[in-house]
């Protein structure tokens, strides 16, 4: 009796169907106009590996996505923006140094002392990393020049750590391609001869991923298409007063700041507890922007947004329940954005950091 | 939360019943408190019991009259008076540690019966987990006893021994239960406060004996500044259980004993208001101590003893995440925080007396210990073996001199040991009322399981074990003074006047790994030096009972090493006195149980923003420590026992060292000592009938 009243209604749905779309001259498919996102809850999906999480996690707010990256499965971004820049894989601690040379083919691990590009707590060290402030013209890989003579090779190491292993150092020598692309030659630090692969330059990325090993691979998503991106990345820690080292470390945040993404701190209560007099994260609506500054710099919530463990006394390891952040995406939309949570310590996984966010102005 | 202090009680009604009209001794008669100290035996490092006069040791005893007037419910509580000894907390791990004659708990060899504990780490957390109900006194001797009990007998010896039923045959069941707040915190009978309950039958006949007894040793934790969930001090549940079964004839005593304990330190975690999601951690801990031991009197010139020991001691971390929105509970997944390590130690130790004439003794002997170990903080299923043979003599050439040399020859399976380890203990008899004790030993210390082989490695650790360790070991230097003063009417007045100096050589410390600046190990590195005086003084008068000493030990400063201008030792003082007063007439004694902690300097070295290095004087605070304790005798076999832990209201001290070193230690500016002024009211049953 059921099944034939379901037919039934199938059949009617189908004629009517039938009807509207005869009766309707065909015109273009309208494209509907998504409304960004009025906020949800995430749970970043860094996989497996606690605090060094295997993936780097990318994040749209508007269109509640993200999108996770194996930190390891690529090695150099070629620049698809104005100029020709190359950066190193911040996500591994990717380390590289001026080999002195033009011939990819001389320089091996006789000819260079591997050692050097090993990490250390040193000031001096700061220079095998990109720029930490992620600025586009601060890479160690100097810009590729129009005039092939001036591009030097450069050794590279995958790894990051105190020893380094020649099985993860690489040579590379990167060209221009024309006016839109470059060609990589590369290899093994002890191998005599080279590959060589060529990039273009394409303007819906900021960067076009490739790896040692798979060649050109698909990296960050689409530069309109993501806000921020959280991970284990390579940074800076202070070791005395205005003494600088490179430090690598996970729950890194950094905004897409070449995308247009700008953010806002907002510390609303002071380390008594007491209201610093900006709204709490309930509290916080479209009439407060006026107050509140953007900034374009990459490292606005870094690692601002929680605390790890430590011998210092009377922390409470978790996230900041102090403050919350606002995020401007590139369309204008204002979120406001906090952590709920990162470690054990604060009822979470590490490795699953969770958020939460809400509209507060449609751009 | 506000925890209301309820002193109520309702405990005499489960006692209300007498058992039998026979004839009844009660085994500790309140009025035989003017016993002669002198008198009593002690065992610890002697060929058979000996009186502590006669000990060529320097033997200082906690006796059961102590420890049962002073009703604490744990070792700590017992110890924390004495002189030279002072306790660290880990409020984190829920744990504390030993320090003796200035040295910390991996140097202090920690014996129940003659049977060394084992411990998961550096700390001496064997102290805490051992039932006090069944512990008759303590024995503690003071300086390097490597010879007799090989490693870690560094700094001393604290010897626990057990309630034995004396001969005859007979039936004793004893019950205790006691109830205590934490400083203003309290429930009845659970929850906060402490709350103890004992339950143990003694039966002897025609030399067999058997022994059981059970306790329950419950602790709410302690709030303190801590708000919400957290608590300063954890939770602790204890159950402990033992048995004991032994034949004894005129020429052979034996006996098999079963110490058991399940603990359950429970962590809350603080609630994350965001996600209503708060995480709790509990330390589960099971141990199984397997004892057997036999002294056997071959003839009057032969006597042999031996002891095996099995233990088995397992400590599981669990950690639960509780979502107060959903109601569900489970196990997290972050590294080591769901761990199990299992520690097995065996132990064998045989040794012969051999009287050779009235002037010679020799004991030869030797020891097997084997360790093993496992865990997702050790490296693998390492074992440790150490097979040692050791030889003493006791020697008295005349009436007034006695001395004592004696020698250990250690092989292990993992690390160098020293080759040998002598010692030269002597005491000469001055006079009828003078003695002096003079003693010159080595001592050692193996390096630990966990220093040999530890690994832990996380976002905020990189600490690894070192297989290439070599032992710790000391030279000791030490002389008593005894004075033992003849009867002046009522009056009896003896004292001790002390010195000792320890140089330690190898010490293992954490350090840097030479080969990855980035990782910790454990190398060999410091040398240290203690130098200390005591001075003791016991009175006798009437049915008082009284002592007081002073003590000022010395530590090392080793930023006198790289640093000029700071000194080279660091002193503090300690004062104690215990008064026991008995009043027959009523029925009751009063007890005060004192100790001053003095103050306690320190140099640390402090890195400047220009980058130059100044030195710095810390300062750990001075306490005090101050028990009361009043019993009544009810009935017989009833005794009611109530008075104030803590009197001083003591929680934190001040510390102004920047970090205090110890791994976990909580806030800088303040090191926990106790949950303050707690009050404590307990009533004891002994009742004994004589089954002949």
């Amino acid at each position: 009796m059921k099944t034939t009243m379901n037919t039934l209604k199938s059949v009617g749905l189908c004629a009517m169907a039938a009807i509207a779309v005869a009766a309707c001259s065909r015109g273009n498919d309208p494209i509907p106009e998504t409304p960004p996102s009025d906020g949800t809850t995430l749970t970043l999906q860094g996989g497996d590996g606690g605090g060094s999480a295997v993936n780097s996690v990318y994040v749209d707010l508007s269109a509640e996505q993200q999108t996770s990256v194996e930190r390891a499965g690529w090695n150099l971004g070629f620049y698809s923006g104005a100029g020709f820049r190359v950066i190193l894989n911040g996500t591994t601690g990717t380390s590289a140094m001026d080999a002195g040379t033009t011939d990819l083919t001389e320089v091996n691990a006789t000819s260079f002392d591997i050692s050097q590009l090993a990490s250390g707590y040193e000031p001096a060290k700061m220079a095998l990393y990109d720029d930490t402030a992620g600025r586009i013209e601060h890479t160690v890989i100097a810009e590729i020049a129009a005039n092939e003579a001036d591009n030097n090779v450069y050794v590279v190491n995958t790894a990051f750590g105190s020893e380094v292993n020649v099985n993860n150092v690489w040579k590379v020598r990167i060209l221009r391609d024309g006016d839109n692309g470059y060609t990589l030659h590369y290899a093994q630090l002890n191998a005599t001869d080279y590959e060589t692969l060529r990039i273009a330059k394409d303007g819906d990325y900021h960067f076009k991923h490739v790896s040692f090993t798979a060649g050109q691979v698909d990296g960050e998503p689409k530069k309109a298409d993501w806000d921020f991106i959280w991970g284990y990345n390579i940074y800076y820690t202070a070791m005395g007063p205005s003494v600088y080292i490179p430090y690598a470390f996970s729950d890194l945040i950094f905004i897409n700041h070449l995308g247009g993404v700008s953010a806002a701190e907002v510390i609303f209560e002071d380390a008594n507890g007491e209201s610093t007099g900006k709204p709490a994260y309930a509290d916080f609506t479209e009439a407060d922007l006026g107050s509140v500054t953007f900034s374009n710099s990459r490292n606005v919530i870094a690692s601002n947004w929680r605390v790890t463990p430590s011998p210092t006394p009377n922390i409470v390891v978790g996230t900041k329940k102090d403050r919350f952040y606002l995020i401007k995406d590139p369309a204008g939309n204002v979120y406001k954005l906090r952590f709920t949570s990162f470690t054990t310590e604060d009822g979470g996984t590490r490795g699953y950091p969770e958020l939460e966010y809400t509209l507060v102005k449609r751009g | 939360m506000t925890r209301q202090l309820l002193f109520t009680f309702s405990v005499s009604v489960l006692f209300a019943t007498p058992i039998s009209a026979q004839q009844m001794r009660t085994i500790y008669a309140g009025d035989t408190l003017r016993n002669t100290a002198l008198d009593e035996v002690v065992v610890t490092g002697q060929y058979e019991p000996q009186s502590v006069k006669n000990s060529v040791y320097r033997v200082r005893t906690i006796t059961n009259e102590q420890i049962r007037l002073r009703a604490s419910t744990t070792v700590e509580n017992i110890l924390n008076t004495q002189l030279g000894m002072r306790f660290s907390n880990d409020l984190t791990l829920g744990e504390s540690d030993i320090q003796l004659m200035g040295m910390s708990g991996q140097n202090v060899k920690v014996l129940i019966d003659g049977i060394p504990l084992i411990d998961r780490g550096a700390t001496k957390q064997s102290l805490s987990q051992i039932d006090v109900n069944n512990i008759e006194r303590i024995e503690v001797v003071e300086g390097p006893m490597s010879v007799t009990y090989g490693t870690d007998a560094l700094a001393g010896v604290i010897n626990m021994i057990t309630k034995k039923a004396a001969a005859g045959n007979s039936l004793v069941i004893g019950a205790r239960i006691q109830e205590e707040s934490a400083g203003n915190e309290y429930a009845a009978f659970r929850k906060e406060g402490t709350h103890n309950g004992n339950l143990s039958i003694d039966w002897q006949r025609r030399g067999w004996l058997a022994q059981v007894s059970g306790s329950r040793n419950n602790f709410g934790g302690w709030q303190g500044n801590s708000e919400g969930r957290l608590l300063d001090w954890n939770p602790k549940d204890q159950w402990l259980a033992s048995g004991t079964f032994g034949y004894r004839n005129r020429k052979v005593n034996t006996w098999y004993r079963l110490n058991f304990l399940d603990e359950d330190i429970y962590m809350p975690g603080a609630l994350n208001n965001l996600n209503l999601v708060a995480v709790d951690k509990n330390y589960l801990t099971s141990r199984f101590t397997h004892m057997l031991q036999t002294e056997w009197g071959i003839n009057d010139r032969f006597s042999f003893s031996g002891a095996v020991s099995y233990q088995d001691y397992e400590r599981r971390t669990k950690t639960m995440r509780r979502n107060f929105r959903t109601g569900e509970s489970a196990l997290t997944t972050g590294a080591g925080e769901q761990d199990t390590a299992q520690f097995t130690s065996f132990v064998f130790r045989g040794t012969l007396q051999y009287k050779v004439s009235d002037k010679v003794f020799l004991q030869p002997g030797i020891e097997i210990n084997r360790n093993a170990g496992s865990g997702q903080r050790i490296d693998g299923t390492p074992v440790i073996a150490d097979y040692a043979f050791f030889i003493s003599s006791e020697l008295k050439p005349t009436q007034w001199l006695h001395i004592r040399p004696g020698l250990r020859f250690i092989r292990n399976s993992v690390y160098d040991a020293p080759p040998v380890i002598p010692s030269i203990n002597t005491r000469f008899r001055i006079s009828e009322s003078v003695d002096i004790r003079a003693a010159y030993a080595r001592g050692f210390r193996s390096p630990a399981l966990r220093e040999l082989y530890f690994t832990f490695f996380d976002a905020n650790h990189s600490i690894r074990g070192n297989e290439n360790l070599k032992a710790e070991y000391s030279n000791s230097f030490n002389t008593y003074v005894s004075w033992y003063g003849t009867e002046l009417g009522n009056w009896r007045i003896t004292s001790t006047l002390g010195g000792f100096y320890n140089r330690f050589n190898n010490l293992i410390d954490i350090g840097v790994a030479p080969d990855n600046p980035a990782v910790n190990t454990y190398v060999n590195i410091e040398r240290f030096r203690t130098v200390g005086t005591t001075f003791e003084n016991s009175v006798y008068w009437k049915n008082l009972e009284a002592s007081i000493g002073f003590s000022y030990i010395g530590r090392h400063n080793r930023l006198s090493d790289t640093e000029t201008n700071v000194p080279g030792m660091v002193w503090s003082p300690e004062v104690n006195s215990n008064i026991m007063y008995y009043i027959h007439k009523w029925g009751t004694g009063i007890n005060l149980f004192y100790k001053y902690n003095g103050d306690r300097p320190g140099y640390e070295a402090v890195t400047q923003s220009n980058g130059d290095v100044s030195v710095n004087r810390t300062s750990i605070a001075a306490y005090h420590n101050a028990d009361v304790s009043i019993n009544k005798n009810i009935t017989h076999y009833l005794t009611l026992v109530g008075g104030v832990r803590n009197l001083f209201n003591v929680t934190r001290i001040e510390s102004s060292a920047l970090g205090d070193g110890s791994a976990h230690s909580g806030a800088v500016s303040s090191l926990p000592v106790g949950y303050g002024r707690s009050f404590f009211l307990g009533l004891n049953l002994q009742w004994s009938r004589n089954t002949n």
